[in-house]
């Protein structure tokens, strides 16, 4: 009877051109434009000081003070590419700062400098100039300056290919929960479910055999990324291959089983749907499939909360592994996505053995 | 047209999950997002003293004083795992003799601007310059306007939902029947989701003016302004939806492989300045740019003015859907018969 109920979900799944355009299409889609688009960003190249111009206003008869802020700013151009320029007057300057025409103006008084920065809207590159101004000007020309020594590490940057070829992939099985997810619900809604709850095989078995189909539509994609990234991309998964497959396909159960459950526990479709796209982005944003972990781990608040999304541990071991270490990132991984499996089956068997049904019947929108 | 609305207005206001959805799951989404999201354009610098007599100390908080760079707490034994991940682009170590090294894997845009800031730290007692004050913010909205327009965009689905099941179950037709207008029928049922939209935008708003969201803007109410556009653009491109697909199946179709990689390529979900040309090229033609355009328009030039030419592009796009949407969802007339 298993077999008979498998081979007719199998037939259903992989004969319907949207599920398979969703299996073949979204991985591919996800690691090209994650992979692609995020590769300037994530070395750094964000044109900090790109057009950056610092605006100044004499009103001061000292010529020695006017010598003081060229010998500054000609010190910021050098850092910086941030050229200074005279404006007509205050006026015009502080209208040029606030409509991101300059990071600032300089009105250079007998006593000192009055730097206006915008009160809403400086940007990261005008932060930075102001911070060195300020410094600047306080420091005495002929003191003695701390010797800085440059160091270059002969290593390969980081790559937002390789990156996003796992973390994208990651992503995209979350996805797959949702074609589970309809799957469920629809059994539902066209009242098989009271055919097989007569049946012997039973609504268990009729679960079961939607939660392997969806393992199966993940090692699809599993197996849809390799190819793509390998020859497109040239990314190697190198000899720890077999541990990243394990592990995917660990985060394909997971998806599969919380698409079965909330298909056989939404009120309708839309919630159905809403559910799970609305997890699958949260889970997405801070396991680092769409942000990189760097930047979610760099946050004070987001490092701590990052640990509840299975993803995040999911995509520490998948790096961890793509570059060669197999270590407890991999076990703790592991052992949150098996975890979170056998949380997810005994709450939703627990909470239907109590309410007497496994699967609630469809309700309308 | 009123008793369209009034009839909408009792469904929703019945079905409290539609509420929930449209309105409160929103707002919610909006403010976890507005906290979670880290997107930020700020250098990653990790300054270590390594000096046993304080002699650094001068020198790294001269660093952490540095506005526009974000100082990450790294050990030096750290340092080269931090840079291969990513998360420090350059490291400021201090040795023993107060010398620093500049660690990094290639040259960085800020590098000569900290060492400027690094030679310069201990040579103090100059002229003195005073910078204008300015209101303390809280946390930028920016790091979740990608994340917030795409759901925006994506909240107008349960009203396609309603439309085709109403079509579907023959209650579009006994209420065309009735006499009613295919316009009015849909304007009606629009216009109240549009409000419950549009209350959620608000509260959202308010909620980040009460906790001091930085906007980016002079008038936070710009935003909100852009917001609604983006509201406007939802409901209409879901009532086109509606008109097109027969089944509420579909439509989930719709948000992922239409308005998924239409937000990715527009940047909303990762910063757009950076992307590749060709993906800038084609991310312009989305609406989704359009409103993150609007929103940078009054960011940048501090008028409100500067967003409407995108705002007339959003209600224009708007309009023609709205549009197309009414007449494909208007009763064909019987052919006479021959």
């Amino acid at each position: 009877m298993f077999l008979i109920l498998l081979k007719k979900e199998l037939k259903v799944f992989f004969t319907s051109k949207s599920n398979l355009v969703f299996m073949v299409l979204l991985p591919i889609l996800m690691i090209s434009i994650f992979g692609i688009a995020l590769d300037d960003y994530v070395q750094g190249d964000y044109g900090t000081f790109e057009n950056g111009r610092l605006l100044y206003i004499a009103e001061t008869s000292s010529a020695q003070r006017l010598v003081e802020y060229n010998r500054i700013a000609d010190k910021i151009t050098a850092a910086t590419g941030v050229v200074s320029e005279q404006a007509e007057n205050a006026e015009n300057a502080k209208r040029e700062v606030e409509s991101s025409h300059a990071f600032g103006a300089v009105t250079i008084t007998d006593s000192g400098y009055e730097y206006y920065r915008s009160p809403f809207n400086e940007p990261e590159g005008g932060k930075l100039v102001r911070s060195l101004f300020v410094q600047l000007s306080g420091a005495v020309e002929n003191a003695a300056p701390v010797s800085v020594q440059r160091v270059t590490l002969e290593m390969p940057p980081f790559n937002s290919k390789a990156y996003y070829t796992f973390a994208a992939l990651s992503f995209s099985l979350l996805f797959m929960g949702l074609l589970v997810a309809h799957s469920v619900y629809d059994e539902r809604e066209w009242g098989t479910l009271i055919r097989v709850r007569l049946s012997h095989a039973g609504t268990g078995m009729m679960f079961a055999c939607k939660i392997i189909t969806g393992l199966l539509c993940g090692a699809v994609q599993i197996a849809v990324a390799f190819l793509f990234s390998t020859t497109v991309f040239g990314v190697q998964w190198g000899d720890l291959a077999y541990m990243l497959i394990l592990l995917l396909l660990l985060l394909a159960a997971l998806s599969s089983v919380f698409g079965a459950v909330i298909g056989s526990v939404a009120a309708n479709k839309s919630m159905c749907q809403s559910a799970v796209l609305m997890t699958a982005m949260l889970c997405g944003y801070l396991g680092g499939s769409i942000t990189p972990l760097y930047l979610l781990e760099n946050q004070p608040v987001l490092n701590v909360l990052v640990n509840i999304s299975p993803l995040y541990w999911t995509n520490r071991a998948l790096t961890a592994l793509y570059n060669g270490i197999l270590d407890e990132k991999t076990a703790y991984s592991a052992a949150v996505l098996a975890g979170l499996i056998a949380v997810i089956l005994a709450v939703y068997f627990l909470t239907a053995g109590r309410s007497g049904k496994s699967m609630k019947g469809a309700g309308a929108v | 047209m009123k008793n369209i609305i009034a009839n909408t207005m009792r469904i929703f206001i019945r079905n409290k999950e539609f509420i929930y959805l449209i309105t409160v799951q929103q707002v919610l989404i909006f403010l976890l997002m507005s906290f979670l999201l880290p997107y930020t354009t700020a250098h990653n610098v990790a300054v270590i003293d390594l000096t046993a007599d304080g002699r650094g100390a001068v020198t790294a908080e001269a660093v952490r004083q540095l506005d526009g760079v974000n100082i990450v707490d790294v050990k030096y034994e750290d340092v080269t795992a931090g840079l291969i991940g990513g998360n420090i682009e350059l490291a400021a170590v201090i040795d023993p003799d107060g010398s620093v090294r500049l660690i990094s894997m290639k040259e960085t845009e800020i590098e000569n601007a900290v060492a400027l800031c690094i030679e310069q730290s201990t040579a103090g007692n100059g002229i003195t310059a005073s910078v204008n004050e300015i209101p303390e913010r809280g946390m930028s909205v920016s790091n979740s306007l990608g994340f917030m327009i795409f759901k925006t965009l994506t909240s107008g689905n349960l009203l396609a939902a309603l439309l085709i099941k109403e079509q579907n179950n023959k209650m579009k037709d006994r209420i065309l029947l009735s006499g009613t207008g295919t316009g009015k029928y849909i304007g009606g049922m629009t216009a109240v989701y549009l409000f419950f939209m549009m209350l959620g935008s608000v509260i959202y708003w308010l909620t980040g003016v009460i906790l001091n969201f930085d906007f980016g803007m002079r008038n936070s109410l710009g935003f909100l302004l852009v917001v609604f556009s983006a509201n406007v653009l939802s409901v209409s491109l879901y009532v086109f939806a509606s008109a097109i697909v027969k089944k509420e199946d579909s439509l989930w179709f719709m948000g992922t492989f239409v308005l998924m990689p239409m937000a990715l390529f527009s940047g909303v979900l990762f910063p757009y300045e950076y992307m590749p040309d060709i993906m800038r090229a084609i991310g312009a033609c989305f609406p989704q740019r359009w409103i993150q355009n609007g929103i940078s328009a009054i960011q940048k030039t501090g008028d409100i003015a500067g967003a409407l030419p995108y705002l007339a592009m959003v209600l224009g796009l708007s309009a023609v859907l709205f549009t197309i949407a009414v007449i494909m969802s208007a009763p064909k007339k019987a052919r006479p018969a021959k």
